[in-house]
């Protein structure tokens, strides 16, 4: 018999905190490596298999200062070229 | 087509060239080595009478019917037991041989009911077959009952819902108990008792479904009187006509005859030549096709301006027109991008295709993606990465030739059943076998097969264990160097990489839990193997590194030279019939048709000409970005194809909550799901048994799907798909399904040879099928990776964020059993719930004991995101700590409780992985009321 969670769900989660938390989800594989090999290869990734509207959001993200992962940061001023 | 009844040679077919030579009856043969004289004689044209023999199984020579005279040698030798000889002179049919004939038959007829005309195997019964064949006129014993002692008062066993086991009638053949044997490998019947008092029996002596039988219904198969029957049969009386075509369920892909009177489906026979599966079967696809007859399918269109109304049923033209009219004014107001499809793994290639055209060339952008999103996309990554191609490597008789068998994160017996058995009669011929997964599943041990290594890991370690494993390849010099310097690039970085101390199985034990000798000797077994091959399932895939894990299975097979032959490979199980087809049909929202990214200029070229049309070069959402832009609004409408998202994905809540909030949701499926509640649009889909098309299995073998009766509709889905394209303004128009698969071979180049004439003519073929490979590509790899150089990729162990706590402290995995499939859509509107009425919960003795909790008890079933009820079973396979359960059911919905971690590269959500706590559930279960405005979907208090 299914239920479906209280108010402590997570039905809301919005398409920003999704590509927020993939993004840090990608950097973390390659932690450890320069930021700038790291954030070429999340780059290509994310144009790769992002629909724009993500990247959209993760800059807009990043403008809001939503953002302190160095390797995110360094990914998003990629995209932006 | 008339009912075909294939050719039985007796006794199975001997590898090797034909270099015997022997006279059968006057006739010259010549055969391979090792052949019996009974299957010579078959290739001669030489019918020998038979009862116990039959070339699926080994030859027994029990019931003396096929004795032959032999030049020079001595007696009457069995002809199915003795082995042809260079110059052997046969004669099948003397004097001596009929009279002996005759004397054997004479004996089994006087302990047979004679009721051949009430009987229900009448013109199917091989014992009635062989009276007339041995000419025999009387029997001087007497017969039926007046005999003497007989065995004609023994009871039917009616306990199976789908066969009868009539113990009268059986002639002790023991075709049954050794098809249990040999064909399936359960090993669950035997001969009870000696002599006279010989009989079949299930299990020690019990009713078949109180006995380990799985109902495969190989014995059914093998018998040759109505000893073991199938009800339908029983019921409705033999078929008179064949049609071959493809089970829909699991990515196995078995060929069957469907056997119908007239247009009423009688029986599923599984096909001798079928490539995938020759000629076995599981218990859902021989027997549970019921669903496609079942009330609740849906056959006329339905329509409602929004989900609290009551369905409308409708015409064709103001379903189609109320779609089109829908998705442009949608499009119109929230842009192109506002809408989208899901593709389905259940569809034929075909009816996949013209989805995905659909929404490229009638929506005008890329948001479609297929339900292999939640399942092997990593599987996709991985192997694209690495090899350069989303396809597993090998052929599925390939494990035949297997020396080491690793099996990881896959549930072969219960998933793919059909497969597991080909496994299963390698590794009882002496394969050894590695199990990668925290349960003991069936395969670790059972009749005649034992694990040389159960590596039972942590749930979410699986990318340590894989590191670990290749750290003692690398560090301990059984690296195929050779191999690797000559077939693949980026070598000596990852061997740097993997030979650090980090990756050593003494450094990770404390993360997998495994003993780091278990593991070395495991390293040490596979790498040294000959011939070294993985088998994988979602276990692999469906975790937050699911694309990483896939990649560090590539780099093992890699580092160990086992890619490229038979025996080796990575051979990914997909979970449904049409997986790899639904991928290879560019459901992907970055890819093409053949694997080919959108940005890729050329490729996008040879569909804007041939459609007509202007494509997008940026990928479009993915399953997961569809239901997050859903609740920001950027995302109105979607097109659902045979896929029930609102219970087969992960996070139910956050799922349903994007559902309700689309301004428009069409649902093409069967039944009214659990997505149809939130749907708009309902337009009935076809079964396979109505489909015209291909199936993509597993192996890449595209198998004809040909209809076995007339679509219960009016309308193929694909017509349906152009229609409403047609109706958005888009042309599109296709005469028949043939056509698509030749528009599909005119742009994919891995499909250029394929037509259904061509698979009309080869049965099946496994693409790559092109001018360079007509007849289909096995195996993979062969010459060089599809990317030229295999590569390795560096996979760095990230541990998920999904972590138990105080508050959740077990760990829950989910999978899927035997008789159930998926989301139960099918098989739970048909006898398979006699197995499996109600998804449990597998909980560990320790856990259970802790929490005061008994089997049968119902139980609460809490993560952080939702909460369910369901029976508990204490279940010993299950590690301490770690729970499982299945999601066939959606009063249950355990995906009530998985989250929204997922693959970092692909979305494929974690679904196995989730903290969880478990406790007694206190009362009667209360109602509860989604959030989202939906029908409440939850019912009985149960115990």
């Amino acid at each position: 018999v299914a239920e479906l969670a209280g108010a402590t769900g997570v039905a809301g989660h919005s398409a920003r905190e999704s590509v927020l938390r993939l993004a840090g989800e990608i950097a973390v594989q390659f932690e450890g490596r320069p930021t700038d090999e790291t954030a070429a290869v999340m780059a290509e990734h994310i144009r790769m298999f992002w629909d724009p509207r993500m990247r959209t959001a993760l800059l807009a993200a990043v403008d809001a200062g939503a953002v302190a992962d160095p390797a995110v940061l360094a990914t998003a001023g990629l995209l932006r070229r | 087509m008339s009912l075909l009844k294939e050719p039985d040679f007796g006794t199975p077919a001997r590898p090797g060239a034909a270099t015997v030579e022997l006279i059968v009856d006057g006739m010259a043969v010549t055969v391979a080595p090792g052949t019996s004289v009974m299957r010579a004689a078959k290739h001669a044209g030489v019918d020998i009478p038979k009862l116990c023999a039959t070339d699926s199984l080994e030859a027994f020579g029990s019931c003396r019917l096929c004795v032959v005279e032999i030049d020079g040698a001595r007696g009457t030798p069995a002809s199915c037991t003795t082995p042809v000889a260079p110059g052997m002179v046969v004669h099948t049919q003397t004097d001596k041989v009929a009279k002996l004939r005759r004397g054997v038959m004479e004996l089994y007829i006087s302990d047979h009911p004679l009721d051949c005309l009430t009987c229900s195997a009448n013109g199917d019964c091989e014992l009635q077959d062989m009276a007339g064949v041995t000419g025999l006129r009387e029997v001087r014993y007497g017969s039926g009952v007046d005999a003497g002692a007989n065995h004609m008062d023994l009871l039917k066993d009616t306990s199976n819902p789908y066969f009868d086991f009539d113990a009268s009638k059986c002639i002790v053949c023991s075709r049954c108990v050794r098809a249990c044997d040999e064909v399936q490998g359960t090993l669950a019947l035997t001969i009870d008792g000696r002599g006279f008092d010989s009989k079949v029996a299930a299990g020690a002596a019990v009713p078949f479904m109180e006995s380990d039988c799985v109902s495969c219904g190989a014995c059914v198969q093998a018998c040759p009187t109505a000893t073991l029957q199938e009800k339908t049969v029983v019921e409705l009386g033999m078929p008179t006509r064949s049609v071959i075509t493809t089970c829909a369920y699991c990515g196995v892909g078995c060929s069957f005859k469907a056997e119908l009177r007239g247009d009423e489906l009688v029986r599923m026979v599984p096909y001798k030549d079928g490539g995938a599966n020759e000629g076995h079967s599981c218990v859902k696809g021989r027997f549970a096709f019921g669903y496609a007859s079942h009330p609740d399918r849906v056959l006329e269109p339905m329509v409602r301006d929004s989900i609290a109304d009551e369905w409308r049923t409708v015409s064709w033209e103001e379903a189609i027109g109320f779609t089109a009219r829908r998705l442009l004014e949608i499009q119109a107001e929230h842009g192109t991008g506002s809408i989208g499809a899901i593709t389905s793994s259940r569809c034929t290639n075909e009816e996949v295709y013209v989805v995905q055209k659909m929404v490229r060339a009638a929506f005008g952008n890329n948001n479609v993606d297929t339900c292999a999103r939640v399942c092997h996309s990593p599987t996709g990554y991985g192997l694209k990465q690495t090899f350069g191609t989303s396809a597993g490597t090998q052929d599925f008789k390939s494990v035949a030739k297997a020396d080491v068998i690793m099996v990881i994160g896959a549930n072969p017996t219960d998933g793919h059943p059909v497969f597991a058995s080909r496994m299963k009669r390698r590794l009882r011929q002496g394969a050894k076998l590695i199990v990668v997964d925290p349960r003991r599943i069936d395969l670790v041990r059972s009749p005649h097969i034992e694990a040389s290594h159960h590596l039972a890991l942590a749930p979410g370690s699986n990318v340590a264990m894989i590191n670990a494993m290749a750290h003692v390849v690398v560090t301990e010099g059984l690296l195929d160097r050779e191999f690797v310097d000559a077939r693949c690039e980026d070598v000596a970085g990852w061997e740097s990489f993997i030979a650090g101390a980090e990756h050593s199985p003494e450094a990770v034990e404390s993360i997998t839990g495994v003993p780091a000798a278990e593991v070395r000797a495991a390293a040490r077994l596979f790498a040294e193997a000959g011939n070294g091959a993985i088998y994988y399932g979602l276990g692999v895939t469906e975790h937050s590194q699911g694309s990483t894990m896939v990649m560090g299975m590539a780099n093992l097979a890699m580092a160990t030279g086992n890619i490229g032959r038979d025996g080796v490979g990575i051979n990914p199980l997909r979970g449904q019939n049409n997986v790899q087809g639904s991928c290879d049909m560019g459901s992907f929202p970055h890819e093409l048709p053949g694997y080919r990214h959108v940005s890729d200029d050329a490729v996008r070229s040879v569909y804007e000409e041939l459609w007509g049309v202007q494509m997008l070069d940026e990928p479009g959402l993915r399953i997961p970005n569809m239901f997050d832009s859903a609740l920001d609004g950027s995302f109105r409408a979607l097109f659902v194809q045979g896929e029930d998202i609102a219970q087969s994905d992960p996070n139910t809540k956050h799922v349903h909550a994007a559902l309700a909030a689309l301004d428009l949701v069409v649902v093409q499926d069967l039944f009214v799901n659990e997505t149809a509640k939130f749907a708009h649009v309902l337009l009935p889909g076809t079964s396979f048994l109505e489909k015209d098309g291909t199936f993509t299995n597993a192996e890449r073998r595209i198998n004809r799907v040909r209809p076995v009766m007339a679509s219960r509709t009016g309308k193929q889905e694909w017509e349906i798909i152009a229609e409403v394209a047609q109706a958005m303004g888009y042309p599109m128009h296709y005469d028949n399904s043939a056509q698509i698969m030749d528009e599909i071979a005119l742009t994919t180049p891995t499909f250029a040879g394929v037509s259904f004439e061509h698979l009309d003519r080869v049965g099946s073929v496994q693409w790559p099928c092109n001018a360079a490979a007509p007849e289909g590509t096995p195996i993979m790899h062969a010459d060089g990776f599809v990317r030229g150089k295999g590569r390795f990729i560096q996979t760095t162990y990230v541990p998920t964020k999904e972590r138990s706590t105080r508050k959740y402290p077990l760990i829950l995995t989910t999978g899927r059993i035997l008789s159930q499939y998926n989301v139960g859509a099918q098989t739970r509107r048909t006898a398979n719930v006699a197995w499996h009425p109600e998804d449990v919960l597998e909980i560990h003795p320790h856990d259970a004991e802790v929490r005061g909790i008994n089997d049968g008890d119902l139980v609460s079933l809490a993560s952080r995101v939702g909460r369910t009820t369901l029976r508990a079973i204490i279940a010993d396979r299950m590690p301490v700590g770690v729970c499982y359960t299945t999601f066939h059911h959606p009063v249950t919905g355990a995906n009530v409780v998985t989250t929204d971690q997922s693959d970092w590269a692909t979305n494929c959500p974690e679904y196995k992985v989730t903290a969880v706590q478990v406790a007694l559930a206190a009362g009667p279960v209360e109602v509860a009321h989604g959030e989202v405005g939906v029908p409440v979907r939850v019912a009985v208090a149960g115990g």
